[in-house]
């Protein structure tokens, strides 16, 4: 079980394992994009909706005799109480642990027991439960992720043992200067929305989520109008239909449920924001500009310029962080990043620079300023933009060979765009980005009084 | 025996041994696990369990039924053989347009000399940093503008560098991967960044507690000694030079130590040209012999508390060793290690330590899958107030499934799922590549990859619970422990638990200073005289003028060389006669004789039951660092011109403070730090790097007075986990000896 945290991309630049509560299993890109190469031929989705609401899609792939099952609910932390951060992810605990008719922990062990795997995450705007089995226990996952989606137990001592459980994922954080930087990092951006807070949530509010108030936001959010399912694999479109009909029809249609983070938009920011924190073992500068929602026609060009910036050792941000300096004959500092994080609502783009001596901290912060100012006044050249199309289609084709990889693709385009079949139609848009597009977008966004800096500073070297 | 043996008997006599800044962690006697006196047993207070609220319904969801397990259907798979003599093996699949290349040299921190300590990391992260033809940032930017992925990374086993992209552009993989591979230029501005990135992630690991525990745990496992325990740190990485980073390269990045594995959408006939052309500047060259690493026994139950305060929560590792990967234990152990840990949600871990007590977010067994015998870990952690309780609940879990094995149920599950899903593993083609090299360089075959289903199918659950009794070994076994210390250790002293406490920026295992004593480029006059003066006082103890005038010696001793796990009986003979001649003869347990002799210009010769025969030209320098740290004369050793003496901190060792100097020969071949007495001024301890780069340290006792040279009557000596404890009962100080003592015999 997973919380989807915006750090992923810091995670990757520290070496994989360095925020423990931060590995999301899907690659960084926060939203799929891809061109339409000649010659390639797109997968083809098929979509159905049933009576009450649920939405399927449907995706053949003949890689392995398998399937992989994913549910989504468009429910995440920013659909949370503020006194109650926390919700959301703990459903992707207590959904495995006993409904009305499977035992506690039967659901994973079924599905493990046939030689699969399942799994869940939570992110700001989604959950999400996995599962990858042979093609032919579909109907058996179906069936189990019927049963859960409406017949959940809020047993009170299942739920506290659990609340602990969360308690130490939560624990895993407090014990990392950086994971800490970064959750205040969105403190600091966030004044009003509440993508202030990830799906961690916090100990207090865990401590006074009850198991009625657990109840109730289940009966909101886990509703089959507010889900999609999705399955890609080795079967048919009749056979997904036939079982999902089977097994989700019954359930009854429910009411749309509330969306309290619509009443809370983040007011335009109007002059930088910055914060120097509690020290690590190294240094590292988050700077980061809140960007348009998914949805949002700029969002194609804040990804082109994400890559240009950030992706592949040629990047230009990357490489001029690690420029060697003539006088200490060291590089500024070791690693940089720009993932940007599309959002459901408005989003964030970031930009990381990591060092080690405490005295490169100013400079480092510098570079990444100046590196935004250079493309603002002179747009990328148009092999910068090839290079990072490119990127793009290969990361996409790439893409193709798991089914898992492909089933997160289709939820996340439905989360973000509220269209599971948006991410392939998103191909032709990015082709149509220019250099101009660019540096309109970084003189829109991510200028100097929209920032917010967080600095992590290093205790000392070596 | 042994070379390496050999060469500890020789320097043991010659000498003797070891001296200790670093004690090894204490050997724990009893903890919770180790029999019953600890162990947490539920409490008798417990309520009585609810009704069970699915008792009696009809219409529970049961398990599907299972299939049995099946061989995975291979694609078909072509190998080949390059004239230079890689090997290649293509997995073609047509199904996207990818192509994916993955070359593995069979060479990686497992090789690596503790003088070189991560040098197979930083030659893999150079690779793609520079080639003849290109720089780095050529190279980046070839690979970024179509979009595709260029990696190198050695691991423990082998390092692998993989290339990917679309088909259209395979050629960029064709080109790119060989020059990397043959041509790599290792600029110095990139070295420079690639240490600095390395010393990032060393550092890093200070605030990522999984991780410094994980490195903890090897460490105390593995010990000091062998390669599985040394972990890198700034120290090493900042010490690799770009010359040994060539050699490196040069002596393992050969074509008869590789395979390329080629996958995706690839025209075969079209594939042998490109790469019989595009590898055809790999020239064949002799594939170096691997080192062989000998496990220390584990001695009983060790446990490292590592001290990181106001952490929230501890890290719990529980660490002994694994199992070979063409052990016959190996697929019984893939199924009790399911059930026990291996399994996420469905083993016994994560059932008691998350699901019913609560205490942690994960709990997880598992065990390297190497050629040799790796380690299994066992991963969790938990708040700080219930570190013990934890421990306690992990070990009574080890312990049952060591004393009673798997249920027949959790041998079916099990089996199913790792039978199962096997297939998902190995689907994609470059997976599918990956595993089929990764067979080759464990010994196993293509029928392995397919068959691997059905071999776990196979197990039964008298054989899982056989394995489990026999791997696990709940008398030895090492824990780890990193939190905040204060509020441990209180746990662990009222469990009567004995520990070892160490600080979380502690360096982990052996480091360059102790392991090979730096040379200062530039000494400080005042450091060198003092040395000078110390070392003036340490011959005059000795016998000051009676050593330099020394002629010859002979000396004979005995004692115990254990290795392996073996210790025999050894008798020696050491004869010198200075300047350039020795002679050893060494009897094994009271049977077989080796000698050994270097008879100055004329070279050296050795003599085993094995026949007479010269001694290779490769064991001569080790020969000659063994001359030159030989206990009677390295006082002597400063006054050789060019020598470089300077004085160091004194250390503390075993309670007692020494002196500590460090000398260094002019050519910097040879450099040795000696530990002396303050008191009696008489050397008691030296270390220095040996050959292989193993640390050798030599401790001195029992110093008794012979024609006026005190000369010690006990040496030990230990060096890559082997020891020789050996007392001297003979010393012969310049005897007669015939300088046809150390000619070659005839026959």
């Amino acid at each position: 079980m997973k919380l989807l945290l915006p750090v992923t991309a810091v995670a990757a630049l520290l070496g994989g394992a360095a925020l423990a509560t931060a590995q999301p299993a899907a690659p960084p890109a926060p939203r799929p994009r891809a061109s339409t190469p000649a010659g390639l031929k797109l997968p083809q989705l098929e979509t159905f909706t049933l009576e009450n609401g649920l939405r399927g899609v449907f995706l053949r792939h003949d890689a392995a005799p398998v399937v992989a099952v994913e549910v989504w609910y468009r429910v995440g932390a920013k659909d949370e109480a503020r006194d109650r951060r926390g919700s959301a992810h703990m459903f992707e605990h207590i959904m495995f642990k006993g409904t009305k008719r499977v035992r506690p922990e039967a659901h994973a062990r079924f599905v493990n027991g046939v030689g699969g795997q399942a799994n869940a995450h939570t992110s700001e705007d989604a959950t999400a439960y996995l599962q990858v089995v042979p093609a032919e226990y579909l109907d058996f996952v179906l069936e189990l992720e019927a049963e859960r989606m409406r017949n959940l137990r809020f047993d009170p001592a299942t739920i506290a043992t659990e609340r602990e459980v969360v308690k130490e994922e939560i624990r895993q954080q407090e014990n990392d200067p950086v994971s800490k930087g970064l959750l205040r990092f969105l403190e600091i951006a966030f004044t009003r929305h509440p993508y202030a807070w990830t799906a961690g949530g916090t100990i207090a509010d865990l401590d006074r989520t009850t198991p009625a108030d657990l109840e109730a936001f289940y009966n909101t959010y886990y509703q089959p109008g507010n889900a999609l399912l999705v399955v890609v694999g080795q079967t048919t479109l009749a056979e997904v239909k036939a079982s999902a009909e089977k097994h989700f029809g019954p359930i009854p249609a429910a009411a749309p449920p509330p969306r309290p983070a619509d009443a809370t938009p983040e007011p335009p920011q109007t002059e930088k924001r910055r914060e120097v924190v509690e020290a690590g073992q190294i240094g590292i500068v988050f700077a980061g500009w809140k960007i348009p929602e998914a949805r949002a026609q700029d969002i194609y060009a804040l990804q082109v310029l994400s890559l240009v910036l950030g992706t592949g050792e040629s990047a230009r941000l990357r490489q001029r962080i690690r420029t060697i300096d003539p006088k200490t004959k060291q590089p500024l500092g070791v690693e940089a990043a720009a993932p940007i994080l599309v959002r459901e609502h408005p989003g964030l783009f970031l930009a990381l620079g990591v060092y080690r001596d405490a005295a490169a901290g100013a400079a480092v912060e510098g570079a990444i300023f100046d590196e935004l100012a250079r493309i603002a006044s002179k747009p990328p050249t148009a092999d910068e933009l090839r290079k990072a199309k490119n990127q793009i289609l290969a990361g996409f084709v790439f893409g193709l060979d798991s089914p898992l990889g492909l089933a997160e693709q289709i939820g996340q385009s439905w989360i973000l765009t509220g269209d599971p079949t948006q991410w392939l139609r998103d191909l032709d848009e990015l082709e149509k980005v220019t250099p101009a597009d660019l540096a309109r977008v970084t003189r829109t966004y991510l200028t100097p009084e929209r920032a917010t800096v967080v600095v992590v500073p290093p205790r000392s070297a070596p | 025996m042994t070379r390496t043996s050999i060469a500890l008997a020789l320097a043991a006599l010659t000498v003797g041994a070891a001296c200790g800044p670093k004690a090894g962690p204490a050997v724990i006697p009893t903890l919770p696990g180790d029999g019953a006196d600890h162990v947490a047993r539920p409490t008798d207070d417990t309520p009585p369990a609810a009704p069970d609220p699915w008792a009696g319904r009809a219409d529970l969801i049961e398990a599907p039924p299972v299939r049995p397990p099946q061989p995975v259907t291979l694609p078909p798979i072509e190998r080949f053989t390059l004239p230079n003599g890689l090997e290649v093996l293509v997995v073609k699949d047509s199904r996207l347009p990818v192509v994916s290349l993955q070359l593995m040299i069979k060479a990686g921190r497992a090789d690596e000399p503790l003088a070189r300590l991560g040098v197979a990391e930083l030659t893999a992260d150079l690779l793609p940093k520079g080639t003849r033809k290109r720089d780095a940032l050529a190279i980046a930017r070839t690979i970024d503008h179509v979009g595709g992925h260029i990696r190198a990374l050695a691991g423990f086993e082998a390092t692998w560098l993989t290339c990917t992209t679309m088909t259209k552009d395979a050629k960029v993989c064709l080109e790119l991967l060989p020059e990397m591979v043959t041509q790599p230029s290792f600029p110095e501005v990139e070295i420079t960044r690639a240490k600095e990135a390395q010393v990032v992630g060393v550092m890093r690991r200070l605030d990522d507690a999984p991780a410094l525990a994980a490195a903890h745990v090897q460490n105390l496992l593995w010990g000091d000694d062998h390669v599985r325990g040394w972990t890198t740190s700034p120290e090493w990485i900042r010490r690799l030079t770009r010359a040994e980073l060539v050699t490196w390269h040069k002596t393992w990045f050969v074509p008869g130590n590789a395979m390329l594995a080629v996958s995706g959408d690839v025209d075969v006939p079209r594939l042998k040209r490109d790469l019989t052309r595009a590898f055809a500047g790999w020239a064949r060259a002799p594939v170096p012999a691997r080192p062989k690493h000998v496990a220390p026994p584990i001695g009983g139950i060790k446990v490292r508390l590592v001290d990181k305060p106001r952490q929230t929560q501890t890290q719990i590792r529980v660490a002994q060793y694994g199992v070979r990967h063409d052990d016959p234990r190996f697929f019984p152990t893939l199924v009790w290690n399911y059930a026990l840990g291996g399994g996420a949600f469905s083993s016994r871990l994560m059932q008691v330590v998350r699901s019913e007590g609560g205490k942690t977010y994960g709990a997880s067994s598992a065990f390297d899958r190497n050629a040799e015998r790796g380690s299994f870990v066992v991963t969790t952690f938990t708040r700080t107030a219930e570190t013990v309780a934890t421990l306690e609940l992990v070990l009574r879990e080890l312990q049952k499934m060591h004393a009673g094995g798997p249920t027949d149920d959790e041998v079916k599950a099990a089996i199913a799922n790792l039978a199962g899903s096997y297939v998902m593993r190995v689907s994609g083609a470059d997976d599918l590549a990956g595993a089929l090299v990764t067979a080759d360089l464990h010994g196993l075959s293509e029928a392995y990859v397919a068959n691997f289903p059905v071999l776990v199918g196979q197990v039964s659950r008298e054989e899982a619970a056989e394995a489990a009794r026999s791997v696990l070994t709940p008398r030895a076994f090492v824990v780890v422990l990193l939190g905040d210390g204060d509020r441990i250790a209180p746990q662990l002293q009222q469990a009567g638990i004995p520990f070892e406490r160490v600080r979380f920026d502690a360096p982990i295992g052996p480091q360059p200073e102790a392991a090979t004593p730096t040379t200062p480029t530039t000494i400080d006059p005042k450091l060198a005289a003092a040395g000078v003066k110390l070392l003036d006082a340490a011959l005059a103890a000795k016998g000051g003028d009676k050593v330099v005038a020394l002629k010859a010696l002979r000396m004979t001793g005995a004692g115990k060389l254990s290795a392996q796990g073996q210790t025999v009986d050894v008798e020696l003979t050491r004869t010198l006669l200075l300047p350039d001649r020795m002679r050893m003869d060494i009897v094994i347990a009271k049977q077989f004789q080796i000698s050994f002799a270097l008879d100055g210009a004329a070279g050296g010769w050795t003599r085993s039951p094995g026949g007479l025969e010269d001694l290779p030209a490769a064991q001569l320098p080790e020969l000659a660092r063994q001359r030159w740290v030989d206990p009677e004369l390295v006082l002597l050793r400063p006054r050789e011109p060019g020598a470089r003496v300077t004085a160091l901190p004194a250390e503390k060792v075993d309670g007692k403070v020494l002196d500590v100097v460090q000398v260094t020969s002019a050519d910097g071949a040879h450099t040795t730090r000696l530990y002396l007495d303050p008191a009696t001024k008489l050397l008691v301890a030296q270390r220095y790097a040996s050959g292989g780069g193993a640390e050798t340290v030599e401790r001195f006792d029992d110093y008794r007075e012979v024609a006026g040279i005190r000369i010690a009557h006990r040496r030990v000596s230990s060096a890559a986990g082997e020891v020789s404890d050996i007392t001297v009962d003979k010393v012969e100080v310049d005897p007669a000896i015939d300088r046809a003592t150390f000619a070659k015999p005839r026959s």
